[in-house]
């Protein structure tokens, strides 16, 4: 299907006016569903707050990940070099993946304080395990055939690793990793939403919170919108870098080898 | 020249410690420089053997007894399968073996194999996908011919291929044989490929995987279209043929009606 740059953007401007239009003729008061161009108005007043808890969500996001991506590699490792580890605790890393944020942060917070530090916590351990499992599955899934190859060359477990089962990998990471980033940011708005207000550290997900119990709908709108567009461009960002990692290993048209240098 | 290199004695293998045998006292012996194919019906064990030869498996009971001198030991192993790494380019694929030996990379050995195997020098930049399944199988012989072996061992490299290529590559394979100093063991289930390229045939029978007749081929040195269109190939064909049946109609009597129940 071929994308189309008219049809969306038309349907969005139909999409608001006739919003605008119905909550005006029937009286929506603000506070229940305010109107686009009270959301707006919202957003121009609050602009600064907005942008700089992007900012505060953004970082927290982003050191989870990092966080998270640098653990995950390593059970992962662990996972494809130890049978026996891999045997006794890989049902529990997929296990896991299905224990709702929501219900472990509170944990989380009583172990690691009322802090923007218990935010990163829980944006990391909700985007561990999708990496866990896609990097432990795409350094699993190698060619058995290959692997011998690699042995009937007296290749050590380091050259397997790094030169054929990562390698191979890529694909499945760039996958779990766009799962995770997703994941990041939801969990960083959780944190914020549980730990609450820290001494200039107001994320969106503390405005969500404070600003439902306020009634101050278009602000909350402003920040769910907010939320989104973080979102988006996380998963972009991530996107985009995926793309040059996965053109440098399979583009044929790349002359560029995966060491770097020209063939 | 005629002295015997390696010496496999009553190699017998199971599944599992105790599970069905795949091999049974199965014994043979490699002279320097010859060509012997290891024909058998698939699930005979074929590749166990080549595998155990490698390395790559150890027989449960037997021995496997290399007697090459220290330092010419380097055996080459060409799967079923081209298995080249999908993000290496050709040239990278044939460096593999010298990176993983943690020797120098002979850029001027690769391309003198390359032409050997009969591929262009520009070949050797393309991706594997590039490749049609035929140049695929010449790169993964090439790979084989590498560091000086003194013993390829084959898997059925030519099964996937169609038979007029798979005909080309068999009279490619002889004149590499003969210009090589290598010694080749070939594992094939084709009575005419085995016939073909062989100065000796061993015949193997399934459940359990054992030899049950060996032939010595008499044929010319150059393996060419007139030797396959011989009348002294054919009957060579025939008479290995008229074994395997009678192997095979003994077999199912003992297993087949028993067992399955099916006529």
């Amino acid at each position: 299907m071929k994308a189309n740059f008219i049809a969306p953007p038309v349907f969005l401007v139909v999409f608001l006016v006739t919003w605008q239009l119905l909550t005006a003729a029937l009286g929506v008061p603000a506070y229940l569903l305010p109107a686009p161009s009270d959301i707006f108005t919202s957003f121009v007043e609050e602009s600064e707050k907005v942008l700089k808890a992007m900012l505060v969500t953004g970082l927290a996001s982003i050191l989870g990940l990092a966080i998270s991506f640098c653990v995950s590699q390593v059970i992962a490792i662990v996972f494809t070099l130890s049978p026996l580890v891999r045997i006794s605790c890989y049902p529990y890393a997929i296990l896991l993946q299905t224990v709702p944020v929501v219900a472990i942060a509170p944990i989380l917070i009583t172990w690691c304080g009322y802090g923007f530090g218990s935010v990163v916590i829980v944006a990391a351990v909700i985007s561990l395990f999708p990496m866990i499992t896609a990097t432990t599955n795409g350094l699993l899934s190698v060619d058995a055939e290959l692997v011998e190859l690699f042995t009937l060359y007296r290749a050590d477990w380091r050259q397997v690793l790094f030169q054929l089962r990562y390698p191979h990998a890529m694909r499945y990471l760039i996958t779990g990793l766009k799962t995770s980033c997703g994941l990041a940011v939801v969990g960083a708005i959780v944190g914020e939403y549980f730990v609450g207000h820290h001494q200039g550290q107001e994320g969106l997900g503390y405005y969500l919170f404070i600003t439902s119990q306020q009634m101050k709908t278009p602000f909350l709108f402003v920040n769910v919108l907010a939320s989104t567009v973080l979102g988006v461009m996380f998963f972009a960002v991530i996107t985009v870098l995926a793309q040059t990692i996965l053109l440098r290993y399979y583009d044929p048209t790349s002359l560029r080898g995966p060491t770097g240098k020209r063939a | 020249m005629n002295q015997t290199m390696l010496q496999c004695q009553r190699l017998t293998h199971r599944f599992s410690s105790l599970g069905a045998l795949v091999l049974e006292d199965v014994s043979l012996d490699l002279t320097n420089g010859e060509f012997v194919s290891l024909l058998g019906p698939s699930g005979c064990g074929k590749s166990t053997i080549l595998k155990m030869i490698a390395g790559l498996i150890r027989p449960h009971s037997g021995e496997i007894r290399d007697s090459r001198p220290v330092g010419q030991q380097r055996t080459g192993y060409v799967f079923q399968e081209p298995r080249l790494i999908a993000w290496r380019t050709v040239q990278e694929n044939l460096a593999l073996p010298f990176e993983l030996s943690r020797v120098k990379v002979d850029h001027d050995e690769i391309f003198r194999t390359l032409d050997l195997v009969g591929l262009s020098k520009s070949d050797a930049f393309k991706l594997p996908h590039m490749l049609s399944g035929g140049m695929k199988m010449r790169v993964s012989l090439a790979r084989a011919l590498l560091m000086q072996p003194t013993l390829l061992l084959f898997d059925e490299p030519f099964a996937a291929l169609d038979e007029l290529l798979r005909e080309q590559l068999n009279e490619d394979l002889n004149a590499l044989w003969r210009e090589g100093l290598w010694t080749g063991l070939f594992v094939t289930h084709t009575i005419s490929e085995a016939v073909f390229l062989s100065e000796r045939v061993l015949v193997m029978s399934p459940h359990p995987g054992r030899i049950v007749g060996e032939f010595a081929i008499e044929g010319p040195k150059v393996r060419d279209q007139e030797w396959r269109n011989s009348l002294r190939f054919q009957q060579q064909v025939i008479a290995i043929r008229e074994t395997m049946r009678s192997g095979r109609s003994a077999d199912q009597e003992k297993h087949g009606l028993s067992q399955t129940g099916s006529p």
